[in-house]
């Protein structure tokens, strides 16, 4: 008498294919989540720093003297703004590029922030200027890989002198 | 005879409930997504500083004797767009409304009819005292390109506390 136990190679085959279906499909699904917590943890941290640089600038404002002051700024590759302020001492933000990484820095009489901005594009290094009376906004576009907006938007609103485009 | 397999209402059944679960998954991970993208326009570094600046500009141009004060405007059933009196600032820093607003907590429907979308979301985001007067500042953001290529403009808001 025949014993009828185990499978065919028919349903072998079948059962093989259908769970390789599966997991294809879950392993492409694993890498894509790989993926969107790699960009998120980028877009986080360029984020923060984009944060961090602004609240350095800004509070550096708020606790000087007046802006008298804006230039263009250009020293060893390094590219932005000067500002000089009314008590005669100077700030500079700029951005720059060593090797393959990408930073921006703000140094008031040479003291300051460094930040390494992470997965951007190429920045134009050139800012835009409005300003009027007594206040002025600068902002220096920055765009991640993937489209997202880190721009640094320098706003001033102060007792100082009306001041022409740095840009 | 013997009855393998799964009769039609069983895995008709088995679908619908899988879908179902699959439907409220995705739901919620979407309002995650949504929250994520609304949060990225509401107090950002930047426009809480440019805020700063207004609130300055603001306190100087406030009376102190009773006059006028911009205390009394936030305590008004309609609140009053504050625009006019920041118009140094106003182009430079791509100001669209401010308002000063007190007992915002109490806020009725009647009362959020005075403002538009962004503000009504942003002001039941707020988590603040009804004593607390502050200072909201609506702002023309830069212009993106939506999913059809179309021009938009997104709208940032910020606030602070008068004090």
């Amino acid at each position: 008498m025949l014993n009828k136990k185990g499978l065919t190679i028919v349903e072998i085959i079948i059962s093989v294919s259908l769970i390789s279906i599966v997991l294809i499909f879950l392993f492409s699904l694993y890498t894509d989540v790989q993926d969107i917590n790699y960009e998120a943890t980028v877009n986080t941290d360029n984020m923060i720093s984009k944060s961090l640089m602004i609240k350095r600038i800004e509070d550096d404002f708020i606790n000087s003297q007046a802006i008298k002051a804006l230039n263009s700024y250009t020293e060893n590759g390094k590219k932005g703004v000067k500002f000089t302020f009314n008590d005669n001492t100077t700030a500079t933000f700029t951005l720059y590029k060593t090797g393959s990484k990408y930073y921006m820095s703000y140094l008031h009489d040479r003291v300051g922030e460094t930040i390494e901005l992470k997965e951007i594009a190429e920045p134009t290094y050139k800012c835009s200027f409005k300003g009027k009376d007594n206040s002025f906004l600068i902002t220096f576009p920055i765009t991640g890989l993937d489209n997202k907006d880190y721009s640094i938007n320098i706003s001033y609103s102060g007792t100082t002198a009306t001041v022409s485009s740095p840009c | 005879m013997k009855k393998k397999g799964f009769v039609l209402m069983e895995t008709v059944t088995v679908v619908l409930v899988i879908s179902v679960a699959l439907l409220a998954i995705f739901s919620s991970y979407n309002k995650i997504l949504n929250k994520l993208r609304a949060e990225n326009k509401y107090d950002t570094t930047d426009y809480i500083y440019r805020t700063h600046f207004v609130r300055k500009l603001l306190k100087e141009k406030s009376f102190s004797n009773g006059t006028y004060s911009f205390k009394d405007a936030a305590s008004t059933t309609k609140p009053t767009d504050l625009l006019n009196y920041v118009s140094s600032i106003k182009d430079v820093f791509n100001i669209k409304k401010i308002y000063l607003l007190k007992n915002v907590n109490s806020l009725t429907k009647e009362k959020l009819k005075n403002f538009d979308g962004y503000m009504i979301d942003y002001i039941r985001k707020l988590d603040v005292n009804d004593n607390d007067v502050i200072l909201v500042v609506e702002y023309k953001g830069p212009t993106i390109k939506d999913k059809m290529s179309n021009d938009i403009s997104e709208t940032f808001i910020a606030s602070l506390k008068w004090e």
